[in-house]
């Protein structure tokens, strides 16, 4: 087929395409696979993310395009994503057919943005099994194809993204120049489109009062940290998100090997933190992890914020034995499952903020069989 | 303090933020926090410009202002000034019309502005491991000969074909 024809010229084809409107229900009987625990370091390290971002080449990218050209992007993407082997027991969603309570559900698993829960233009979504690979359409740009591993495995999800785009590189064809590289309608993403983040669990360095000293003088430039820290202020959950800010004049790899590093480091901090811990502050830690395990067994009302703050100390108090018998991957769900969008997906209704608190924490509960 | 969102209450969360070694910070209520999802640290967090937060104040251009110019791009017909005000570009045509701004604007964003990542895959080079292992070899030689610009060819082919390999193996 002639490159240059590829994309106008694909004829929309009668495929099967597995569709739901959106089957959030389905959604709820799973558990996204990059919470499950698996992977290295994760003990500290939640999860690994990669994304890609492409257009297609021969249409405005999504800020400038009509509606008719979004359509038509779609349509295109529509007809052929289910040809990639990696992405045959995926869904497609139509993002516009969702409601604002469905996109925040798929806001809360990663699987869209903050921008597309305002989307009111022509815009989809596929989703892989396990939730492990997912692709949104029209959103900045074309497609932003995003892979997610549990733990420290960014390599690993490299190879599948990578798989994945080489695959949809061969059925479409992506805007491109040998100067720029793969071009994205922000400058930021230009060249490799790639964004690697890694989120990652501090506790013990925050307990130790480490972090901002540890953040400032380890951020290198090129690198993003972002959380909630500071001071004298509630930290929620102590996760950290690290990813890249430079896309273009490197290699995709020398990226992923530069946060890499930067989480290898950060994670040794962290474990000799914790090591501290337990040797000089033991009492500490062992109260802020029974106090966690008191409040969660008998609170009748529980915010998101300590919700969240709550499960990251037992994740702590799990990664240094002074609790058994509770599962890393539930708590990760639950970092989840307690989010405001599915709470009441759980339960089938609206639910207003106080509501959601006194359901939360029953929830919490009945989940760790408190 | 209050909460730089609403206002209102007591501010007792703070979003913080190191990019390219520049810090900056943000303090929130834990109402705000909730109903703009910022309680769900695995959703990724938001970035700040200026004491926004992106994409819950709408978004912002995150590009270095430029001087004016009086340039269009020639199939969407953004204008220069435009994608200034927006932070973004409307079609691949226009990293053609602003070629010399935007190359300037790159270099500045990413210190560089000359793509050395994969190409797609239906445009990369292929080769087997001899020719891999050949080109290697030239590759030494050239730079020791400082014919740079062949070197940065020779570089490209050798890219195409290990990104080719990653994913076929």
């Amino acid at each position: 087929m002639d490159r240059q024809q590829k994309n106008p010229s694909f004829n929309h084809s009668k495929t099967k395409i597995k569709t739901v409107s959106i089957e959030a229900g389905q959604l709820l009987q799973q558990s996204p696979g990059w919470l499950d625990g698996s992977g290295k370091y994760s003990d500290v390290v939640i999860s690994s993310r990669v994304r890609l971002a492409r257009n297609l080449k021969g249409f405005p990218f999504p800020n400038r395009a009509a509606d008719t050209a979004l359509h038509q992007v779609l349509e295109i993407i529509k007809s052929c994503y289910n040809k990639i082997d990696d992405l045959k027991d995926s869904v497609f969603i139509n993002i516009n057919e969702l409601d604002e309570l469905d996109r925040q559900f798929l806001m809360e698993r990663r699987l869209i943005s903050p921008n597309f829960i305002k989307l009111d233009r022509p815009g989809g979504l596929i989703i892989g099994s396990d939730e492990l690979i997912s692709i949104m359409i029209n959103e900045e740009d074309h497609l932003r194809i995003q892979s997610i591993q549990s733990g420290l495995e960014i390599n690993n999800a490299w190879q599948l993204i990578h798989h994945i785009d080489d695959a949809l590189a061969n059925l479409l064809e992506f805007a491109y120049s040998d100067q720029f590289g793969y071009l994205t309608a922000c400058p930021t993403n230009t060249g490799t489109g790639i964004r690697v983040s890694v989120f990652i669990n501090l506790s013990a360095l925050a307990i130790a009062e480490k972090v901002e000293k540890i953040i400032k003088e380890m951020a290198p430039s090129e690198v993003a940290i972002r959380g909630f820290y500071g001071e004298g202020t509630d930290i929620l959950g102590n996760i950290f998100q690290i990813s890249n800010q430079l896309t273009l004049g490197r290699t995709e790899q020398s990226i992923i090997n530069r946060i890499n590093n930067m989480a290898e480091q950060l994670i040794e901090f962290e474990q000799n933190a914790r090591e501290e811990l337990l040797d000089e502050k033991a009492v500490i830690v062992e109260d802020k992890v029974a106090r966690a395990v008191g409040t969660l067994k008998y609170a009748k009302i529980l915010t998101s914020v300590e919700g969240v703050n709550f499960i990251s100390l037992l994740r702590l108090g799990v990664a240094l034995k002074l609790i058994d018998n509770i599962d890393t991957r539930i708590l990760n769900e639950l970092l989840v499952l307690i989010q405001p969008a599915h709470l009441q997906k759980l339960q089938g209704r609206d639910l207003n903020s106080h509501d959601r608190d006194i359901l939360r924490v029953k929830l919490i509960r009945k989940r760790l069989n408190f | 303090m209050m909460c730089e969102i609403c206002g209102i209450r007591e501010a007792t969360i703070k979003f913080t933020q190191v990019v390219n070694q520049k810090k900056s910070e943000m303090n929130i209520c834990k109402v705000c926090a909730e109903e703009k999802g910022l309680t769900n640290p695995l959703s990724g967090f938001p970035k700040i410009i200026g004491g926004l937060i992106l994409g819950i104040m709408g978004e912002l251009p995150e590009t270095i202002k430029h001087k004016h110019l009086d340039i269009k791009c020639n199939y969407c017909q953004l204008s220069w000034d435009d994608f200034q005000h927006k932070g973004l570009l409307g079609c691949e045509h226009c990293y053609e019309s602003f070629t010399e701004p935007l190359k300037k604007l790159l270099r500045k964003m990413h210190g560089s502005n000359k793509h050395i990542g994969n190409r797609p895959a239906g445009q990369r080079k292929t080769g087997t491991v001899d020719e891999l292992e050949k080109l290697r070899k030239e590759l030494v030689r050239t730079i020791k000969a400082e014919n740079y610009e062949r070197a940065a060819k020779l570089r490209d082919k050798i890219r195409d074909i290990e990104a080719n390999f990653e994913t076929n193996n």
